[in-house]
């Protein structure tokens, strides 16, 4: 998946979570500014392929380093919870 | 890592601020224009597509709010927001921003003029390299200048011989250098080739002192301890300031030959221009001069080698890592262990107080604080007035701001409905003062430095080029501004609270009816302060006012009416104790033939010139006086016609007169005060006494009692004091000191003339018969004997001044305030007041009415202000002459004129409010 503007992912977010995840979509903005302050993304104004303009965020090597740190921690923190949950609560 | 890039971010998106704005507004609709496609392929209309597209973002500008708070500093940004929306507020009312400025830069100028002298004279270390490893050894100043050392009652050592000084710099390898200096300042005669001899400052310091001080010379070179050695050739340090004002930077200075106390010396180089010496002191030394010449310049007087003579102070670099403690202890030892090697310390009663000797070593990086110590209370206590006026100063704006606080009752209320949250609305109205603080502070700045300067000139009137300086340094912007923002705050945060309480539905609902009750209590605490600190101030200006006006025109015992003091330096002019029977002789009758002059009296010193002598008195039959015993006498040497000349009547037996020559039995005169000293209830006419101890037993016999006079101390009684002729000489003493002692009373300093003429007159008639005597003799100075009784009253002056200006200036603050809130509520009541008068209250029910209300006010500040006055007043007791700090007169006068005051800014507004029409109030609300 390459760039995307604000409208795609939030789409693709709801499709995602199969319209259980359903974002205000200006909620987004400020994830996004906080990622891109952070160098993660890069954002850079484009057309779609119908010719509209939209902004283009797309992943910077520092942010596919953090993805990597950040998903390791997830599973490493879903993994502790699913067992805490699977042998205090059965 | 990463919240440092998001910093830096942030930081740039709050400069660029306006741009990434646009950016974000082309981000959303473009976004909203996806969303609306969507819909619009899927079948809607496009104006449905619109509206759904909307509908399914959510909040446009919730969601730009939320994206400008995370991607800024929140803080900053709202700041920003707050001072343009301050400075919109100020710019809609210019007469309110105004005054509130002024006086802010009244009350924040008079602090930091103040703060200047204390950061200039008390926190200021010396222009030296590090100054933190300088020790001196002692830590009093009030043995000044030439003493035995051993004055203090528990042996507390600080002032040196110079043989003291050799041996302690040998034996205490703990000091890097130990370097020392002249305790107190002398003027030399200077002269450069064939021009008039000039009289400057100059000071006697070690050869090692410019490099215990890492000072080296601004051109030419400094000296050492090689130009600092028994036959040296004589050298000297000009200071930069003199080699400016005297010879315009002529570098052809250095390496010349000057001629100092009519020796030829060499100026070696010139001090750096921030180097103003050793001290802070209205008039710093224009040379310095290496303590082997000393004997050079004081010929017959001089001390270098007499190992009790102590004139000097020591300052040392001490060595990185010694211990205070233990070296102090050590010097202690040292010390003691040499006095007793020495055979002048071993006489003269000195042994017993030996054992007690020690010394305290204390930091000097400021250097010699003699001034420090002499004014640091001054200077606090100036201080503390000019808080007091800044407290009024605050309450005053304070009051402004709560009156504009009513006036915006709508608007905060319009704000407060309309969901405005309070914290928010006080953060803006404390941004408001406190950039009204800082343009205040700003604006005080130039107040500042005018004060300063003018203060400066004040206290020290006869200063050549002070080492204070009057510029602002940073730490004193640092201090405006620090100041500029507490007094913003404490000045808007009272009104901030009240006009942001305001209830919106009361004030929506009539303007008119609510009167702002709630602001009005505040209001009248405010003034109620005022009037509290105005009359602490007004106090303290009426106690010190009396305490000058005490001191000024006391009764210094003397008769000061057509007399005049002339100083002058025999020494400086190359007289040797042989030629100065002859100089004397030839001083009296050339300045006798003055036309006009009724007497001329020559003295070794003249009353409050800053001179003086003490001697001990041993009187022959007595037991010899112990150690602690006082038997000191003022000594002072004069010619026969002194007492009528200085207009100091001999009221018992005679003065001196031709008769008492070299040859004739030697006679001396004492004032009452020495006759109830040492001869209570006994005629002291024909008793002897002498004052070299067993040497010279009895030598003078009391001729003559003259009246009390105050020679030194202005604030103490009349000292016991006696006179010997100057030309009487005893020349059998066989003790140096002694011999030493006794040359030096025969230098005089004064020429005291009772004169009928103008003083320019005199002036130049004196220059004339000067020149007659001798051409090397230069005019030191030439005032009325008044002027120099008071003169040195200048600090003081300042302070009485100064407090008075203070006092005149909250005062006219507090009137203003009264005046303002008076009016504010006559005007809010004129529908209340128009009633009454329709119902028969005539002008004056009415006037009372609001006069009532003014004077409870001021009264609740007396009530406060009283106790308070009277505490200061007792905090400020040792600075007062003969004024009891519960003094009835000067609290009368400030409740007087502060009564009166509030009365004439109560009764504008109350006249004001009697000529109201009943018919036209009733009307118009």
């Amino acid at each position: 998946m390459g760039a995307q503007h604000a409208y795609q992912i939030a789409t693709r977010l709801q499709q995602v979570s199969e319209r259980l995840l359903n974002l205000n979509q200006g909620t987004l903005y400020p994830a996004l500014v906080r990622l891109e302050q952070y160098g993660w993304i890069k954002g850079t104004w484009g057309r779609t392929e119908s010719n509209r303009e939209a902004k283009y965020y797309a992943i910077t090597k520092a942010g596919e380093k953090a993805l990597n740190q950040e998903t390791m921690r997830w599973r490493r923190m879903a993994g502790l919870v699913e067992r805490l949950l699977v042998e205090d609560f059965q | 890592m990463r919240y440092l890039r998001r910093l830096l971010s942030k930081w740039r998106s709050f400069f660029r601020n306006d741009q990434v704005e646009a950016e974000l507004e082309r981000e959303i609709s473009a976004h909203l224009a996806l969303i609306e496609e969507d819909f619009l392929r899927s079948g809607m209309t496009a104006d449905e597509a619109h509206r759904a597209a909307r509908r399914a973002y959510g909040g446009v500008e919730q969601a730009k709010q939320m994206h400008r708070d995370e991607r800024s500093i929140l803080w900053l940004e709202q700041l920003a927001r707050d001072t343009r929306y301050a400075i919109r507020q100020l710019r809609k009312s210019p007469g309110f921003a105004i005054t509130v400025i002024l006086t802010m830069a009244f009350g924040i100028g008079a602090n930091t003029a103040i703060f200047t002298l204390v950061h200039a004279i008390l926190m200021k270390s010396l222009p030296v390299s590090d100054a933190k490893s300088l020790y001196r050894i002692g830590d009093r100043y009030d043995d000044c200048c030439f003493t035995n050392g051993l004055e203090h009652e528990n042996g507390d050592f600080d002032i040196f011989s110079y043989e003291n000084y050799r041996h302690l710099r040998e034996s205490t390898p703990e000091f890097e250098q130990l370097a020392a200096m002249q305790a107190d300042q002398a003027l030399f005669s200077v002269r450069r080739g064939q021009s008039t001899a000039q009289t400057k400052p100059g000071e006697y310091v070690s050869g090692n002192y410019f490099s215990t001080f890492g000072v080296g010379a601004f051109a030419g070179r400094v000296f050492t301890d090689a130009n600092d050695r028994a036959g040296a050739s004589p050298v000297v340090v000009m200071s930069y300031q003199t080699w400016q004002a005297d010879y315009a930077g002529d570098p052809s200075v250095i390496g010349a030959t000057l001629y100092l106390q009519s020796q030829p010396v060499t100026v070696v180089g010139v001090a750096p221009p921030v180097f103003y010496g050793d001290r802070i002191s209205a008039n710093p030394p224009a040379l310095w001069i290496p303590l082997s010449s000393e004997p050079l310049l004081s010929q017959a007087n001089s001390i270098l080698h007499q190992p009790v003579a102590c004139w000097l102070y020591l300052i040392g670099r001490i060595r990185p890592g010694t211990a205070i403690g233990p070296l102090q202890q050590k010097i202690s030892t040292n010390l003691r262990q040499w006095l007793l090697t020495q055979d002048e310390y071993l006489s003269h009663g000195f042994p017993a107080l030996i054992p007690k000797v020690h010394v305290v070593l204390t930091p000097a990086g400021a250097g010699i604080q003699g001034l420090q110590q002499r004014t640091d209370k001054k200077l606090y206590l100036l201080l503390s007035i000019s808080a007091l006026v800044l407290l009024v100063a605050c309450a005053n704006v304070a009051n402004l701001m709560l009156a504009r606080g009513v006036k915006r009752k709508i608007e905060i209320s319009v704000r407060l409905a309309l969901g405005s949250a309070r914290s928010g609305l006080i953060r803006q109205m404390l941004t408001e003062s406190v950039l009204l603080g800082c343009l205040g502070g700003l604006a005080g700045l130039a107040v500042a430095y005018a004060g300063t300067r003018m203060i400066l000139a004040l206290a020290f009137p006869d200063s050549l080029h002070s080492a204070i300086d009057a510029t602002p340094s940073l730490s004193v912007l640092g201090f405006a501004f620090l100041l500029s923002l507490v007094t913003g705050i404490v000045f808007g945060i009272m009104p901030a609270w009240v006009t942001s309480h305001a209830d919106p539905a009361e004030a929506l609902r009539g303007v008119n009816r609510s009167t702002g009750e709630r602001a009005s209590l505040p209001q009248k605490s405010m003034i109620a302060f005022q009037a509290a600190f105005s009359l602490v101030l007004l106090v303290g200006a009426g106690l010190l006012t009396k305490s000058l006006n005490n001191m000024e025109h006391q009764d210094f015992g003397l008769q000061t009416a057509n007399r005049y003091v002339l100083h002058l330096d025999p020494l400086g002019a190359g007289y040797r104790p042989e030629r100065l029977a002859a100089l004397h002789q030839a001083l009296e009758v050339q300045f006798a033939a003055i036309p006009g002059m009724q007497n001329v009296g020559l003295a070794m010193y003249s009353p409050r010139d800053g001179n003086s002598w003490t001697d001990g008195v041993f009187i022959p039959g007595r037991p010899e006086p112990g150690p602690n015993d006082d038997n000191d006498g003022l000594l002072d040497r004069v010619s026969p016609n002194f007492f009528a000349a200085v207009g100091e009547p001999v009221i018992r037996g005679r003065g001196f007169n031709q008769g008492d020559t070299a040859d004739s039995p030697f006679v001396a005169v004492v004032n009452q005060a020495f006759a109830k000293k040492f001869f209570p209830n006994e005629d002291p006419i024909g008793r002897h006494f002498g004052i070299y101890e067993r040497e010279d037993i009895g030598a003078y016999e009391i001729v003559g009692v003259a009246a009390n006079a105050k020679y030194t101390e202005p604030r103490a009684e009349a000292k016991a004091m006696f006179f010997e002729p100057l030309s009487q000489w005893q020349h059998n003493l066989k003790d140096p000191i002694f011999v030493n002692l006794e040359t030096q009373t025969h230098y005089i300093t004064s020429i005291v003339m009772e004169f009928h003429g103008t003083q320019q007159n005199l002036e130049v008639a004196v220059r004339r018969a000067l020149a007659n005597v001798d051409p090397n003799f230069a005019v030191i100075n030439l005032r009325s004997l008044d002027f120099q009784l008071a003169g040195n009253f200048s600090q003081e002056r300042l302070i009485a001044r100064l407090t008075t200006l203070f006092g005149l200036l909250a005062l006219l603050l507090t009137s203003i305030g009264l005046y303002g809130i008076t009016a504010y509520q006559t005007n809010e009541r004129t529908r209340e007041i128009g009633l009454r008068m329709a119902f028969g209250a005539d002008r004056n029910r009415v006037v009372g009415l609001v006069m009532r209300g003014a004077f409870v006010q001021v009264a609740v500040g007396l009530a406060l202000g009283i106790p308070i006055a009277m505490a200061g007043a007792h905090v400020i007791a040792s600075q007062l002459y003969l004024v009891k700090s519960y003094d009835p007169l000067s609290l009368l006068v400030a409740v007087v004129v502060l009564s009166v005051a509030a009365a004439i800014a109560g009764l504008v507004p109350a006249r004001r409010a009697a000529s109201i029409d009943p018919m036209q109030a009733l009307r118009n609300q």
